[in-house]
Formats: structure tokens, C-alpha cells, sequence
């Protein structure tokens, strides 16, 4: 059988799932805390939603990146198209593949005095034997 | 004659006895057989196992850092469960508290109960990463919550060093609770009650591949924890091979606290520094009820 299971990518290395993290609001560039969660898995569909945005000429780039075990360098996997506004239409969904054990979300925020609510998720899924 | 043939995974049972000249067969349905590893194989009555062989399971961290299934490291034909503060500092603790330090890893198994069992948790652990024999504690928990009060069973797996022999030490409730001036204080006192034989560190044994270590059989330790939620006392402890130790005398710490009235089976790993890696792994938990 196929497993899926769904994941919010923006939780702060400081937050507490328990509450809730997604949206999530951020007036500078950052990252999510890691996820070996999704480690398992052999793929992801991943959505992006901008729900609010302040500042002037402000603009997020959100990127989806693996990490090397050995380098401890992060590598990006998904760059999403750079965001300037609320979201109006759908933006297009991301399938990638997840060949790494250990991944996170990273976005920059530039302009004067940005700030974005946005929320990055995924479902990923991979086959299982049920013997 | 009669023949007998080994139970199967269920329990089953396929057995045959004479029957007026001939030889007739009777099947019998028992309780499950003890899932297996274990120190302890009559002891309690599953309610859960948690071997990791699935893509997911019934635990969850509600802590910072994380608590993922790990095919790096295996136990018994299994991935493990890594937790991982993911370099999260608890700040300047000096034990694993009265209650769980959620800014490290709490990883946990929930059931409802109303006070009226007792419940054990056992486990197989592995101090995989360097880091883990300083400025860091990791501990296991039964306790559940009325709406009022938490009420927990808790012991500090304290390796106590590298290769010095690892000494479980239990949240003492009487002393707690004198410490802290009742529930509502925060000082915990842990009292030692068993003490491992060495080699208890992860030695030279350690799982960080960015240093070049990659020893995936470690060394694996084993513990379980019996307490009785309608004395509100602990009954015992295993560590490893050593016997078990009546804790009958001790009772469970009674803290202040409004949180979720439920029981918990839970892990616990924190650090007093940001210093990375510190990964423990878990192996085949299991929940069972004592009475």
C-alpha cells in the first residue's frame, strides 16, 4: 500500500509542534528546523501559500533544501519563484523526489521593512508492505 | 501420545491427544507470545509495541528538535527511533526535571487511564552520537495528569561518563516534593537505585559520519520501569542484566499541572549547550499493564 503522510515545513528549531507553527510570519531571512522525518519517503508534492505581506517592493524566496551527512552543507532541492504578494491564483504545486535523510525550508526576505505570512507544506509518500 | 507443535505468532496452538484410537486434533488459542527482544519475557501484558518497522508509529515529539525513524541504525532486524535536540539548549538544568524539558526532545506514547493499574515501559537504547556523557540528560517517563496534578515516574539514564557504569536514577517524589516546598516547586531530586556495570558509555562505539564514525552496532542497552498509578508508587526497575530492584518505597513525584489528562510513555533527551550531535536511538518499546 501507498503511506502519505503531511508535513508543515516552517517550523521554527525553537517551536513546539503541539502549538501551532504554520502560517508562519517572517520579517527576515531564516529557516525551519530540520526534518528527518521525511527521510522515509520517496517523494513530496509540496504547496506554497503567501497569505499576507507588508513593506516596501518586499519579496520572499522560499527554497526546500537536503543535507549532506558527511559535508554538513545544505544543498537546495526546490526554488520556488520569488513572491512579491498575496497569492491570487494557486501557486502550481512542486513535485520533487526525496533521495535525502534529512531535510528543511530556508527563504530570504528582502525589501525595507518586509514582512511575509506564508506557510510551506507537503505530502509525501512512499510504498509499504503490509506483510 | 500427544503432539504438541510451537505456538504461532498469534498464539495459536496445535495440539493432538488420543481420541477412541486415534489420534485427534485440538486447537487452543492463548495470549500472544511475548514480542521479542526482551530481558523481561514474563512480565506484563502488552498493550503496544513500538518496533519502528513501519514508516511511522503511535509516538510523537512534542518538544523541540526531532524523533525519526533511523535506517542507519538497526536493532533486531528494525530501524530505530533517533532522537535529536537538533542543537536546542535546555539552559543551565541539572537533571531531567519534574516535568519534561520541552525545549529538548518528548517523545511519547499516549493512553488514557483512570489511576487504577500498573504500567511498565520497556525499551532498548544506544547512546549513538558523540556528546552524550556530558551536559546532556535522557530519561524515560510514566505519568499521566487529572486536570490538576501530573503524577510521574521518571528515571535518569545517567551514563555517568564514558565507559563508567551507567546509574538509573529516579525522579524521588517524598524528596522532590520536600525540596520544592510541594507540587508547585521545581526542584527535582533524583535518587540513585541501580547501578549497570560499565562500558555504559558509548565509548569509542559512536554513529557521526561527518567525523568519519560509522560503528552501526553501538552498544545497546535495556530498561524497564514498572509504576502503580493506584498507589501513585513506583514497583521496579531493570537496567540491562542486572536484577530487578523493588522501588515499592518510593513514591511518584505530584506536580501542579492543568495540562492533558491522559497517561504518557515518553522519552526524554535534552542538553544544557547547543553542541551537535547528541543522538540517542530507541529501539522495540513496549507498553504494558501489571496488574
Amino acid at each position: 500500500m501507498t503511506i502519505k503522510m503531511q508535513f508543515p515545513l516552517t517550523t521554527l528549531p525553537t517551536a513546539n509542534e503541539q502549538a501551532g507553527v504554520s502560517p508562519l510570519t517572517v520579517t527576515a531571512s531564516g529557516n525551519s528546523r530540520e526534518y528527518p522525518e521525511l527521510g522515509s519517503f520517496d517523494s513530496g508534492i509540496f504547496f506554497l501559500d503567501v497569505t499576507a505581506v507588508s513593506g516596501t517592493t518586499p519579496s520572499l524566496a522560499v527554497f526546500f533544501q537536503g543535507y549532506s551527512p558527511i559535508s554538513e552543507k545544505w544543498h537546495d532541492i526546490i526554488t520556488f519563484t520569488p513572491q512579491t504578494a498575496v497569492t491570487s491564483t494557486v501557486i502550481a504545486p512542486v513535485t520533487a523526489s526525496l533521495p535525502y535523510q534529512t531535510y528543511r525550508t530556508r527563504w530570504t526576505v528582502t525589501g525595507t521593512t518586509p514582512s511575509f505570512t506564508f506557510s510551506l507544506g507537503v505530502i509525501v509518500s512512499a510504498s509499504e508492505s503490509t506483510a | 501420545m500427544a503432539i504438541q507443535l510451537p505456538p504461532n505468532s498469534t498464539g495459536s496452538i496445535l495440539d493432538t491427544r488420543p481420541e477412541n484410537g486415534r489420534e485427534r486434533q485440538i486447537v487452543s488459542v492463548g495470549d500472544p507470545l511475548r514480542t521479542q527482544p526482551t530481558r523481561r519475557p514474563n512480565s506484563g501484558r502488552i498493550l503496544y509495541v513500538n518496533d519502528f518497522r513501519s514508516l511511522n508509529s503511535s509516538m510523537w515529539n512534542d518538544g523541540v528538535g526531532s524523533a525519526s525513524r533511523d535506517t542507519d541504525i538497526w536493532f533486531g532486524g528494525n530501524p530505530t527511533l533517533r532522537l535529536d535536540p537538533q542543537g536546542q539548549s535546555a539552559g543551565a538544568v541539572t537533571n531531567p526535571g519534574r516535568t519534561a524539558a520541552t525545549s529538548g526532545v518528548v517523545v511519547k506514547q499516549r493512553i488514557h487511564d483512570g489511576f487504577r493499574q500498573k504500567y511498565g515501559v520497556e525499551a532498548w537504547f544506544r547512546m549513538t552520537s558523540t556528546n552524550l556523557t556530558s551536559n546532556t540528560f535522557f530519561s524515560m517517563s510514566i505519568y499521566n495528569r487529572d486536570g490538576a496534578q501530573a503524577y510521574h515516574g521518571r528515571v535518569w539514564l545517567d551514563p555517568n561518563g564514558n565507559n563508567q557504569p551507567m546509574v538509573a536514577r529516579i525522579l524521588d517524589g517524598t524528596a522532590s516534593a520536600a525540596a520544592s516546598g510541594g507540587p508547585g516547586g521545581s526542584t527535582a531530586v533524583y535518587t540513585p537505585v541501580l547501578t549497570s556495570v560499565s562500558q555504559n558509555g558509548a565509548g569509542t562505539h559512536t554513529f557521526y559520519p561527518a567525523s568519519g564514525r560509522v560503528d552501526r552496532a553501538g552498544g545497546w542497552h535495556y530498561v524497564k520501569m514498572v509504576v502503580d498509578f493506584a498507589a501513585l508508587k513506583y514497583v521496579s526497575i531493570q537496567l540491562d542484566g542486572e536484577a530487578v530492584t523493588d522501588l515499592s518505597a518510593y513514591n511518584m513525584d505530584v506536580t501542579t499541572s492543568t495540562g492533558f489528562a491522559g497517561m504518557h510513555h515518553s522519552f526524554e533527551l535534552c542538553a544544557t549547550t547547543t553542541t551537535r550531535p547528541r543522538w540517542v536511538n530507541l529501539a522495540h518499546m513496549v507498553g504494558t499493564v501489571e496488574d
